[in-house]
Formats: C-alpha cells, structure tokens, sequence
C-alpha cells in the first residue's frame, strides 16, 4: 500500500511538472506578447515623424538577393535539376478557369500564358506580337504565328475567342466591364470590340492578362482540371490532387531565345509543388530539406533562418513588400458619427500605423494611402501637409474629437477574422481607448465579412484588405462609386468630387503624378481613408538560389530564378 | 436476422434523407454569400450577381432542396464542387483510401493496444502495473493529437530524420499520423477494457474455472474476455463512426489530402456540395457502422443471438 501511495505520489509530481511546463512555455508566450503590446503602447503614445518611419520601414525590407558571380549559375548556361516549393493551398482545379485558390496564381503561370502580362501598368507582348487600335472600339492584336502548346498544337487566333468564351461562359470573367466581344479577323489576328472606350488605367488587365489562351482542340481531348496542356515553359508531369504537383521544363518552348521573356524561362528542369497545410511544416520541410522555397513560414520563425538562427547554414531570408493594402475606412452614411470629418481625423490621428504592424508580426506599416510597391505611388505623399498616416498625434486627435458631437458612445470595427486583423484591430482598439474613443471589435470570416461591410448598420470602422494590378487599381475597390451597384463606394461616401479626381487619376491621359497627389490631398483633406499597413512577403529560400524571380513583384517564378550550378 | 438487417437499412434511408435535410437547411441559412467568395474579391456586383445564377442560388429553397434531393437521391448525383469543378463523387474517392487506410489502422492498433493494456492493468489490479497502465492511459487522453502530432514531427522529423514530416507516399509518411490517430483511443479501450474485465473477475464461472486448475491464460482470454466485450464493442463502434468524421486535424497537420481535410476546406470556402456530401457520407458511414456494432453483439452474445431467434420462431408459429 505503502509502495502504491508513493507511486501515486511520484504520478502526481510529474503531473504537476509537466502541467509546470506546459504552463511556463503558454507564460513565455504570454509575457512576449505583453512585453510587445507594452513596446506598442509606449510608441503609440510618442509622435513619429515621418523621416523617421521612412528609416524604420526600410530596415524591415532585406536587399534583392545577388548572384555570387565567382560561382557559375544557370545564367551561364544550363539547367539547375529540381527544386521543391510549399504552397500552403491546394490549386486543385488546374484548367484555365480554376481560379478557386491563391495557389492556382502561382503555379498556373507556369503551364499557361496570357495575352500580355501586366508589367508597371503597361501590357507586354507575350502570346501576342502586338496589339493596333483600329478605332475607340475595336483593337486588333497579332499573334506570333509559331506558337505551340504541350500537344503541338498551333495556337491561332480561334483558339484565342475559344479561351474567352470558356472562360466567359464559367462565369469566372471578373474585370470584364469593357469587353464586348472577341472574334477572328484571320488566322492569327482577332479583334477586340470594347463596349466603351478604353480610358481607365489597367482596364484589359482581365481580358488581356488574365485569360489563358489554350488550343481548342487539346481542352477537348484532354482532362485539363488535372492535366492541362499549354503554352507555358512547363508541362504537368503529375498532379496528385492536395498533395502535389511536378512540372516538368519544355524542351520544346514554342518562343526564339532572342524574343523569350524573363520570366517565361525555365532555368529548373523540375518543379514540385508541395502542398503543406500547416505553416509550421513549412519551417520543418525547410530544415529537413523537403522543400527549398516558402514563403509561408510563420514571422516568429523567420530568426531561424536568419543569421545565427537554427537553420541559418544553407538558408536566406528575402523580406520585401507585397501589394494588398488594409485600409481602415469610416462609415460615412447618414446619422453616423464617422460621418463627421472631425471625428474621422481624430480616430486617424490617434493611430500609429508602426504599433499597429509590429502588433500583426507580418506587415510593414504605411505611411501615405498606398504601397511602394507600386510604380504609380509617389513617395512625396508620405510628407504631405496634414498626412495624418504618417505622423500619430495625440494632441491633435483630441483637438479634432472635441470639435465631435461624440458623447462616448462604442463604435465597431469590423475586419476578418484572421490573426492578423484580429491584432491589428485590438491595437487600433487600444489605441482610440488612448484618446477616449470607445471601440468594440467585430471579426468576422471572410465570406460574411464581404457580404456585412454592404451593410451599412454593421459596422463604424471597417478594417480592409485591398489590392490590385497599380495604385490607382487599388484606389478603385473603396473609392469607385460603381464598384458593388449600390450608388456607394465602400465606406459609403456621397462625394462627386471624389469620384471625378478618382476618375481622372484613373483615366489614360489623366494617370499623372500631378493627379494622383490630387486625389490623394482630397482624400487627406477630407479624411476619408487611412492605409494601415501592407503585408510583407517573408521568402525563405535554400542556398541552391542565386536570384529571385517574382511576377508582378508577388508571385515567385521558380523557372525565372537563377540557380548555384556547382 | 436477415430481416432484421432489412429493416436497419430500410431505416438508413429515412436517416439518410433526414440528414440531408437537416444539412441543406443548416447550409442554406448559414450566413455568407457562396457565390461572392466564387467570383471572387474583385467580382463587381454584376458578376456576383452572374454567378448567383449560374450557381442556382437565385432559386427559392423548395427549389433548390428539391434539386438537392432529386439529384442525390434519384440520380445518385452528389453534384460539382462549386470551387474547384469537379464532381464531388470522384473527389471523394480519391480522397476516402487514405482517410480509410489511417482510420482503419488506428483502430487496429488502439484495438490491440488498448484490449491488451485493458487486461494488463485488470489482471494486475491495485499493483503498480495497473497505476502505470493507467498512468500512460491518463496521458494519452490528456494530450490533445495535434500537439503529440507537433511533438512527433519535431522529434522524428525535425531533429532525427527517421520519418517525412508532410505529404503522402510510401508507408513511412502514415506511421506518425496514424500513432497520433490512434493514441487516444488506445486510452479509451485500456479503460474500457479494464472495468470490463473487473466487472466480470468475480463472477461464479471465473471463480469455479480458477478452482478447476484452469490455466490464467484460458480464463482470461477464454471466459473473462468475451464476457467482457460488449462495453468494449460499443466503443469500438464510436471509434468507427470516428474514423472518417474525426481526421481533419491530423490529416491538416500532416499534409494529407485525406475526406477530413476535404471538407475542412470545403467549410471555410462555402463550397456546400462538398459539405453536404461529406456529411451525408459521414452520416452513411456511421450508421453502417452502428448496424455492424449491433450485429457483432449478436455474434458474441449468445442472448442476443436466441433473441433474434425467438422472433423467429414465434413469426413461424
């Protein structure tokens, strides 16, 4: 019994002890969380200096990674043999209107090709030799006369209204408000009939860059859900759906070597996609060399991989900026206090952006209402007279709130239900507490949270994730009055002016900087919008790397990059 | 006992239908817009409104269950995945093995690991190897998988090599899934196990077969056992029903594209016929399992067995 009783007793001790355990690693965790929101909380009560931020935010965003030129590449010649890389979804759906998952945008372009390609907000040449505007409605474009996809098949200009009419008729052919109709003019040319005149910057980005062009007579024959057959430098060599998927380079690429783009290359013979649900797995897959690229690792392991971090040796670390904007934007419908440009000052000057991305762990914080990633931002933005983006200012948020009919009732946020909304919420939350603006957070999944922001009783404050192929594309998903067929914008403004400078700045002739910055002191003298911060591309990449290539700035092009050869 | 099977699955129909029932609504007034998460965040309004259409969701609900039942139970149509377009049937079975393959060896393992600790810590009752016993089985429930799933792939994985930490292959990428799999109910059927078999250790037959001399082996595995199995057949029927409804999380954490990670998917993209298909699978397979659970009790109880048998012969007469 004796024996019995000091068993149980010696059970108990290591119950306790690893309850102890357990308990100090959930503490650790805590107390950094803590000490960080503390760190946050003393910076949000200084004023930042715009100077200052520029600094910051440049030590966040490591340099573009450069080939060792004493070591011999893919660029001298050849073909590095096969290189892994996690995705974090599954494409599933790999026939050119399977545009279900975010993976589907960074594999696709590697079996199939587009029109053009969206570069700087210009079209470059990639199917097609050119393109002539026969009058404000209709515009010619020419193919190359020598393409070929994974079959052989020639690629003419029936091929081409066949692609749109699939893509059209899948009711997938969003960003299609100029399009009218495609036809074939001769065997590789086909017209264009437009249903207005094209006057909008980045207007044929659907139709012209995101429309896959494939032969008629292989989608017929073949299964392109899992095994298409394209124009792209690469086949699909095997597809086990959710799991992975291997391509293989072409030896046949249809394209000259003289007139081949950059990132239409194939400098790896083989790609694997793995598909790793789990973040943390992506971290693992990396250490253990499963894989060789992510960009899914999580922002606490990113030290791992950094200078004496665990898997430092055979890894690099690649930080830049990706393009989607979260944007808090105030409910300006009738009877709302947000309505009131006082009071949306007084939110947006009680916010530092700095706090609010350190506080998601996986963004940069903006300073202007838009990204640097873009050609078309303007860096003078950043030190505009009154850019309350740029610089937190207490005193001054407390000045425009008592200018405010506001009696301390609570607003509501509203934002997704991610971790990292839900953060940057709670310190925007934390925040508006510090001027004396009460704020309660709802977050809500992604599909609800598109349908309630329509719904202008749900929400005060909305917290947004934007995006778009240039600044101005950007602009149009919460500014333009046509958007969602309410007569709104997003944060439902009344504003003509708004709209003719947002009108302007997005016409052809009127894409200046000049007009930009209109638009953009419009809305600051206003205060109608406030970007927050934007989220980082964390790219974790094995040593067999000597470059990266990423299509519009986001999209890693494994087949573009160049490769260590020794 | 034949008509007694007929019945069950006569009976599965109306459990079938109800749960289609039950879901469909469930999904159709769960708030979200399918149709705008499908268009996609750039859609406008009008292509929202597009897609609506092409979707069916512009139809009332009598309409749309009315297809929903039609096509499910008339046509044995489960439909296309509204995201990725792609008969949800097919999708499913490529899917089902490897749910089937990790389900089906956990429980055989926690089957034989679990009877096998049930009767140790039973037939040791009281002494150390009974607190030991049911120590590791205190453990084993307390410990959430995913968290052993972590602790596994950082030990074999991460800091020995021995095993793959993802993806799907030869059999070495389910040995981790399936031991996380199957540690918790190795703790239920220990447990299980154990109380039967104390339940059973003084009865009359136990004590005359030790007065008899009889080997511990025999009594054990030969009269305590059976005797003790039908507690334990009803948690082997649970554990069925788990099989397939309860892998999501393990088959998330290992990368495997298993029929839980399908629907897990499926959830948070509001691609209802795959939801809807997944439960009525789900549902399918449990009553299944339910109708094989009472059927095994049949087989190991004699009085269950002369039941059915009665009902029979009072049928003749």
């Amino acid at each position: 019994m004796k024996g019995f009783f000091s068993f149980k007793k010696g059970v108990s001790i290591a119950l306790a002890a690893s309850m102890l355990v357990m308990g100090a690693c959930g503490s650790s965790d805590t107390s950094s969380a803590d000490a960080g929101s503390e760190a946050d909380t003393n910076s949000a009560s200084e004023t930042v200096e715009s100077t200052e931020t520029e600094e910051s935010a440049e030590s966040e965003v490591s340099q573009e990674p450069e080939a060792d030129t004493s070591r011999a590449t893919t660029a001298d010649g050849g073909q590095y043999d096969k290189v892994t890389v996690g995705l974090q979804d599954d494409p599933s759906d790999l026939s050119t209107t399977g545009f279900g998952a975010y993976s589907y945008m960074i594999v696709a372009p590697n079996f199939y090709e587009t029109l053009f390609d969206l570069r700087d907000n210009d079209y470059t040449p990639i199917l097609a030799k050119g393109y002539t505007e026969v009058d404000d409605l209709h515009w010619d474009v020419e193919l190359y006369d020598y393409i070929t996809d994974t079959n052989g098949n020639n690629i003419t200009a029936d091929d081409v209204v066949f692609s749109f009419n699939l893509l059209i008729d899948s009711g997938k052919a969003a960003r299609y408000d100029y399009f009218e109709s495609v036809e074939a003019v001769d065997t590789y040319t086909v017209r264009f009939t437009w249903s207005k005149p094209i006057d909008a910057i980045g207007a044929l980005e659907w139709p012209w860059c995101r429309t896959y062009i494939v032969s008629q007579k292989s989608y017929e024959e073949g299964n392109f859900t899992e095994a298409p057959a394209g124009t792209g430098p690469y086949d699909v060599t095997e597809y086990v759906v959710g799991s992975h998927l291997t391509l293989t380079a072409k030896d046949n690429y249809w394209q000259t070597d003289e007139l081949r783009d950059e990132l239409h290359k194939a400098n790896v013979k083989t790609i694997e996609y793995d598909v790793i649900a789990e973040t943390s797995q992506h971290v693992i897959g990396l250490g253990t060399d499963q894989i060789q690229y992510s960009q899914y690792v999580p922002a606490e392991n990113i030290a791992d991989f950094e200078e004496n971090g665990q898997y430092a040796d055979g890894h690099a670390v690649y930080i830049t900026q990706g393009s989607a904007l979260e944007v808090l934007m105030a409910n300006n419908s009738e009877g709302k206090i947000t309505a009131d440009p006082n009071f949306r000052k007084a939110i947006w000057y009680a916010i530092d952006n700095e706090a609010v991305a350190t506080a998601t762990g996986t963004y940069l914080a903006s300073y202007a209402l838009g990204t640097p990633f873009f050609a078309d931002y303007y860096e003078s933005w950043e030190s505009a007279e009154n850019n309350y983006m740029a610089s937190m200012d207490v005193d001054k948020a407390k000045e425009y709130l008592d200018q405010t009919a506001y009696a301390g009732e609570t607003l509501v946020i509203m934002g997704a239900s991610d971790e990292a909304s839900k953060s940057a919420m709670t310190m925007i939350q934390a925040l508006l507490t510090n001027v004396g603006i009460n704020v309660e957070i709802k977050a809500e999944d992604g599909v609800m949270l598109e349908e309630d922001m329509l719904d202008p009783t749900t929400w005060d404050i909305l917290y947004k994730d934007c995006g778009g192929g240039s600044q101005v594309g950007e602009w149009n998903r919460f500014t333009n009055y046509n958007e969602f067929g309410t007569g709104y914008n997003m944060s439902f403004i009344k504003d003509d002016t708004l709209q003719s400078v947002y009108e302007t700045a997005n016409s052809l002739d009127g894409h200046t900087e000049e007009n930009m910055t209109a638009f953009h002191d419009y809305v600051l003298e206003n205060g109608y919008y406030y970007a927050v911060c934007s989220p980082k591309i964390n790219a974790v990449y094995a040593d067999c790397f000597a470059t990266l290539a990423f299509a519009e700035g986001e999209f890693f092009r494994p087949g573009a990059c160049e490769f260590y050869l020794d | 006992m034949v008509k007694y099977i007929i019945k069950r699955l006569l009976g599965m129909i109306l459990i079938l239908l109800a749960t289609s029932l039950i879901i469909f609504t469930i999904l159709y007034f769960t708030p979200g817009d399918p149709a705008r998460t499908i268009a996609g965040a750039t859609a406008t309004a009008e292509d929202v409104e597009n897609m609506r259409h092409i979707m069916g969701l512009d139809k009332s609900y009598i309409e749309q269950l009315g297809d929903f039942l039609y096509s499910t139970f008339i046509k044995f149509d489960l439909g296309d995945s509204w995201v990725y377009n792609k008969p949800v049937i097919n999708e499913m079975m490529i899917r089902l093995p490897r749910t089937l393959f990790i389900g089906l060896s956990a429980m055989a393992l926690n089957l034989f690991l679990g009877i096998v600790m049930g009767i140790f810590a039973a037939t040791h009752e009281g002494k150390w190897q009974d607190s030991l016993t049911m120590g590791f089985a205190m453990v084993f429930i307390s410990c959430p998988d995913f968290w052993v799933a972590l602790m596994m792939i950082l030990l074999f994985s991460a800091t020995l090599n021995l095993l793959p930490a993802y993806g799907i292959g030869g059999i070495q990428y389910y040995i981790m899934p399936i031991i996380c799999s199957a540690l918790g109910g190795i703790a239920v059927n220990a447990r299980q196990t154990r109380a039967s078999i104390l339940g059973v250790f003084r009865e009359d037959y136990i004590t005359t077969a030790k007065a008899k001399g009889q080997k511990e082996n025999i009594i054990v595995w030969g009269h305590m056992l059976p005797n003790a199995l039908m507690p334990i057949i009803t948690s082997i029927g649970n554990g069925f029903a788990k099989i397939v409804a309860g892998t999501p999380v393990i088959e998330s954490v290992f990368s495997i594209p298993g029929l839980g990670l399908y629907m897990l998917t499926a959830i948070n993209s509001r691609d209802y016929p795959v939801v809807r298909a997944c439960v009525l699978f789900f549902a399918f397979f449990t009553a299944i399992s339910m109708l094989l659970v009472d059927l095994a009790y049949a087989f190991v109880d004699p009085r269950i067995r002369a039941r059915y048998q009665t009902v029979k012969k009072k049928e003749t007469k």
